[in-house]
């Protein structure tokens, strides 16, 4: 049973290094198109955390026949399945659309890097 | 006198409202019609005066007008006159008519008139306010009202040193308002109430406490000049206008003052001062105003500034007053208010007009004024004899009582710094007085004194009158006041302050 | 009338979509766009109306009951902020019709509508959310309108600004999820009232993770709403901005955030223990850091807009302080702050934006003598700068009154004397400005002009005399917001 249970902590633990990974990413490179690709491994992140958390392990997937929920099984919790489904539809509008803006930006100034960026403008 | 019978009167509220009404009034009107805008100002001043005078009767039977504004801010509006509001109230609307009428022609051919007429009345409104509000806050409200127009008195002519004055002016003024602003929001919660009339609001001595009270020291002696806080003073009174900066100078920072004086009394009471001796705290700073504002002017040769700093030294009698804390004393203190106010608003008077007809500033080329222009400077004579406190007049009878009650307080030193005022004030006035009358103007083209400041020429029409009698009437009501008052035996301004004492004391 | 609830965040919503769809030509996507604002701000009056004296109406989407449905619930804290949020949006588009034509091309135009309806569909819900996914939504939903409107305007600064921003966003998003899983996973709740009952047991089972869940809420928030030192992205975006976009940006959008954790720390975790309620003192020291630091960072602009956007991050400092010290009386002038300031901050951005709508300047030094042609539009500048000083008759001061009351009341005189501090700084960069503009002289002497067209004019003199009226006669909204205030704080 220790190495399931293991398993059940490597989970979270999985989750909070690609958040802390990804938030790195984000904070410490000067190229846009990292800064995106660190914001979409933070958010896997807390998309695989948000998943580990509703799950037990042992349980059925949330899908009840007829005849209504069997005795003695137990069910993994739908409502963060749902919630997670949200959140990939908002990281995705808002991966698009930074990568829309990049390309803009790059159109106009021909550069993908934040310091030079900051120079162009002043 | 029944000891504070109150009625209820509304008449307060419209004291205030009148010029507030009239500001905007003379606004629009003075957009197309200019003559009839000038009388308008004129008229609701008059007005604004004669309403105060109507509450007189109840006033000196004793009566406490008490009226309240329930929706405005926060906590409502409430008025209270007694007798020290009644004198100040009706003492500010005589000098603001005055000044007003001084203005008319005065501000012939100046810009932005329209703006200049309108801010005076809202600052008549403010000042007038604030010395008949019934707590805290509506002093705040009206010490606001008055302050921030001010401001625009302040810049009037527009010239970088007017600007940076203002500015000055603004800063330490919202500065001081934040100062009370706080000291005002502590004294609700420690107190759970802002209203004046009391014997003593704050419960008890704590550092809070005395937060609280240094900073009603500070925010009201700024505004009353007191040293260290008078910096924006000789800057600010002197670039305004003469009839505005006679009520920057007269009244205005009399607010201060009294503020303080309601202040010590009221929300900290005369017990609580007396058991922690807070007000040496205001009495060594009074010296220090008194013997700097006195030492400085005299080394000020541009007269409005050597004025200015004269009215820093009178301040600083002022406050001296209210800190011995004894009857006598308070006495000679509100008296004092009624004598200075009428004095200095004539001395900024007398130098409007040296200044309009002849553009002169530097008081080292004043040779031969007195023959040039005898009314302006008699009337500046007495003036500054009162506040020399040469007997009979005002002053000396308000430094009288002062000094006495310097005694009355167990406290005889401070009478010295009352005698070094006045042996200060003699050694600035004098030679003004001495140089108009006595001396010859020197011939053309030869500087007078060391380094002359900017002045203009002289402009040679000996056969004019020297000045329009709306300036020469101003001036000559406000001389005859330094001295009827004090000579005639009903003398009600000093009978009132002496009711105005008393109620302070034995409430 | 439940459904008013709802209706207050869909009417907004609907009109985002249908301004791009039926909107796409001439002044439509304007009048959609105003007809959606003024049918949300009916809506808006009514609930606060009906919810001003303290009962709250909520709506369960899709007849859903919590725990699991979704929970919209609108009290009068929220009608409250609804209802000011709705009206400023008025007088925003209402100036937007003549401003932003001017400065975008027509294909941007509608997405500028569109955008700017999307945003206040967010701000409204995060105001009625009931549980905490829902308001992470609004969030996002807001957050990226925000960033929309910024970068609408097709110029390489707002590009620029409006990425800054995204990605700020996108890390605080990131925390925000963060925090809301880890709640989730020690309570099994997401609802508001639910989780407030299950809180104290899953905080005393398992303190470390309820802080850093905590903790990482307030981070996202404070970053969101520019809470120093976490506002690096706001004088860009805001300055970039068009200007009534930076009116709505500035007035409304950054106060999503403060609302938020309002409702967070003041009702749903306050039955947390000690350690939880400290992270409102914690965001207190940094909001004195916003105040003093802002104010002088605002001292040394010279962009007109930059300043204004500064003069936000000290606002912001205000409001997080006098929140800080969790008493009903510096909540009450907290959440009258959020509002007054919402009108001032408008008010003062639509100012500027009629400033260079009509001369072009921008810069401070050239608003020398301003105010003789533009006398109104000067006096409602002044009434903004006056507020933010808090000078009395302005509703600055009676929002500010309350807060040092308050912060009195906690036994916290230094705060007191940090409010009253930051004031005095408002007053050395903002009165400068208004003495320059009506006394200055200007450069050359300008043709006698309009001021502006009536409907540019007309909004700003609209939010000013909102701002003297709330001065000068508060009852009615502070007897509202003593409602609010104790609803929020539970009692």
């Amino acid at each position: 049973m220790i190495s399931v249970e293991l398993f059940l902590r490597l989970n979270y633990l999985a989750g909070i290094m690609l958040f802390l990974i990804g938030l790195h990413t984000m904070l410490t490179h000067a190229n846009l198109i990292k800064k995106v690709m660190g914001m979409n491994i933070m958010e896997t992140g807390i998309f695989l955390f948000m998943v580990s958390i509703g799950y037990a392990h042992g349980t059925l997937s949330p899908i009840i026949r007829r005849g209504g929920p069997v005795q003695g099984l137990t069910y993994t919790n739908p409502l963060l399945a749902a919630t997670v489904l949200t959140g990939i539809v908002i990281a995705v509008s808002t991966t698009a659309y930074a990568l829309s803006l990049i390309v803009k930006l790059y159109e106009q100034c021909g550069t993908l890097d934040v310091d030079r960026l900051e120079k162009l403008r002043s | 006198m029944n000891a504070a019978a109150e009625i209820y009167s509304l008449v307060p509220a419209i004291i205030v409202l009148l010029p507030i009404i009239g500001a905007i009034a003379c606004y629009l009107v003075g957009l197309r019609w200019p003559a009839v805008r000038d009388w308008l100002s004129v008229v609701t001043a008059g007005a604004t005066a004669a309403l105060s005078f109507t509450l007189f009767p109840a006033i000196q039977e004793g009566a406490v007008i008490v009226g309240s504004v329930p929706i405005l801010m926060p906590l409502g509006l409430t008025f209270r006159l007694d007798a020290l509001g009644f004198l100040l109230t009706s003492l500010t609307a005589v000098i603001w008519l005055l000044a007003t009428l001084y203005s008319l022609t005065y501000m012939k051919g100046e810009h932005g008139v329209n703006r200049y007429y309108a801010f005076l009345l809202v600052t008549l409104s403010g000042a007038a306010g604030t010395f008949m509000a019934g707590d805290l806050f509506s002093f705040f409200l009206f010490f606001e009202l008055m302050s921030l127009p001010a401001a625009v008195l302040v810049i009037h002519e527009e010239t970088p040193a007017a600007v940076q004055a203002a500015l000055k002016y603004l800063f330490m003024t919202v500065a001081g308002s934040l100062m009370f602003f706080f000291s005002m929001v502590a004294t609700f919660e420690m107190a759970g109430s802002v209203a004046l009339g009391g014997r003593g609001l704050i419960p008890e001595a704590s550092p809070i406490a005395f937060l609280t009270f240094a900073g009603f020291v500070i925010a009201l002696g700024m505004k009353a000049g007191m040293v260290p806080l008078h910096m924006w003073l000789p800057d600010a009174h002197p670039v305004a206008p003469s009839p505005a900066s006679a009520l920057l100078s007269g009244i205005m920072i009399k607010t201060g003052a009294y503020g303080l004086l309601r202040v010590m009394y009221e929300v900290f009471g005369l017990e609580f001062l007396q058991a922690t001796g807070w007000n040496n705290v205001v009495l060594v700073l009074s010296v220090v105003t008194i013997l700097l504002g006195s030492a400085v002017a005299v080394t000020q040769y541009d007269l409005k500034r050597r004025l200015a700093y004269s009215s820093i030294g009178q301040m600083g009698c002022i406050l001296l007053g209210m800190g011995l804390m004894s009857e006598r004393a308070l006495t000679g203190d509100v008296f004092y208010f009624f004598a200075d106010a009428v004095a200095k608003s004539c001395l900024f008077l007398c130098a409007g007009v040296i200044l309009k007809t002849t553009g002169k500033r530097d008081i080292r080329q004043f040779a031969g004024l007195g023959q040039r222009l005898p009314v302006t400077m008699v009337c500046f004579t007495l003036a500054a004899l009162t506040l020399m406190g040469i007997p009979p007049l005002n002053g000396f009878v308000s430094k009288w009582q002062l000094s006495v009650g310097a005694f009355d307080a167990g406290m005889p030193g401070y009478a010295l710094a009352l005698l070094a005022s006045s042996m200060l004030n003699a050694v600035y006035y004098l030679p003004i007085v001495m140089t108009a009358f006595f001396d010859h103007p020197a011939p053309a083209g030869v500087a007078v004194g060391a380094a002359p400041l900017a002045g203009g020429e002289e402009r040679a029409r000996p056969r004019q009158p020297e000045a329009s009698a709306t300036m020469l009437v101003p001036m000559l009501i406000l001389a005859l006041g330094c001295a009827v008052f004090a000579l005639s035996p009903g003398n009600w301004p000093l009978r009132l302050s002496e009711a105005a004492a008393r109620v302070l004391f034995s409430k | 009338m439940d459904h008013l609830a709802v209706l207050l965040v869909v009417i907004p919503l609907s009109g985002a979509f249908l301004v791009p769809m039926i909107g796409r030509q001439g002044a439509r996507g304007y009048r959609i766009a105003l007809g959606t604002v003024l049918l949300t701000a009916a809506c808006a009056t009514t609930l606060l109306i009906i919810t001003a004296r303290g009962q709250a109406i909520s709506y369960f989407v899709g007849d859903w009951r919590p725990p699991w449905g979704i929970e919209l619930r609108v009290d009068a804290f929220s009608s409250f902020l609804s209802f000011f949020f709705s009206w400023i949006y008025v007088a925003v588009i209402t100036f937007s019709a003549r401003d932003v034509t001017h400065d975008l091309n027509p294909a941007a135009l509608r997405w500028y509508w569109s955008l700017m309806l999307l945003l206040l569909a967010g701000l409204l819900g995060v105001g009625s959310a009931a549980d905490l996914f829902n308001l992470f939504v609004f969030t996002e939903i807001y957050s990226l309108a925000a960033c929309g409107i910024i970068s609408v305007r097709d110029r390489m600064d707002s590009l620029e600004a409006a990425l800054k921003y995204l990605l700020l966003s996108a890390v605080a998003a990131g925390c925000i999820l963060l925090g809301i899983s880890l709640i989730y996973m020690v309570t099994g709740h997401l609802n508001y009232g639910y989780l407030a009952t299950a809180l104290p047991a899953a905080a005393a089972a398992s303190p470390r993770t309820v802080l850093a869940a905590v903790a990482l809420l307030a981070t996202g928030y404070a970053m969101k709403s520019a809470l120093f030192p976490l506002h690096i992205w706001l004088p860009d975006a805001h300055s970039s901005a068009l200007s009534p976009a930076s009116a709505v940006l500035s007035g409304l959008a950054v106060k999503a955030g403060i609302i938020a954790l309002f409702r967070l720390f003041a009702s749903v975790l306050s039955a947390s223990p000690a350690v939880v309620r400290a992270m409102p003192a914690f965001l207190g020291v940094l909001a004195v850091g916003g105040m003093i630091f802002g104010a002088l960072f605002a001292m040394t602009q010279t962009d007109l807009k930059r300043m204004l956007a500064y003069s936000t991050v000290v606002q912001i400092g205000y409001i997080y302080l006098a929140f800080s010290v969790l008493n009903p009386v510096a909540l009450t002038g907290a959440i009258l702050h959020i509002v007054n300031h919402a009108l001032l901050k408008g008010m003062l951005f639509l100012s500027a934006g009629l400033i260079i709508h009509r001369t072009g300047k921008r810069r401070i030094a050239d608003l020398q003598g301003i105010a003789r042609q533009m006398p109104l539009t000067m006096t409602a500048f002044t009434i903004g700068a006056m507020g933010m000083v808090g000078i009395p008759l302005t509703n600055g001061f009676v929002s500010k009154w309350y807060m040092v009351l308050g912060t009195l009341e906690a036994g916290q005189p230094a705060a007191a004397v940090v409010i009253l501090l930051s004031s005095l700084l408002s007053a050395l960069y903002y009165f400068p400005l208004v003495i320059a503009g009506w006394f200055g002289s200007p450069p050359a002497p300008e043709p006698a002009q309009p001021e502006g067209p009536p409907s540019m004019l007309w909004p700003v003199l609209g939010l000013g005399t909102a701002c003297l009226i709330l001065g000068v006669i508060p009852g009615p909204a502070i007897r509202v917001l003593g409602a609010a205030a104790r609803v929020l704080l539970g009692q």
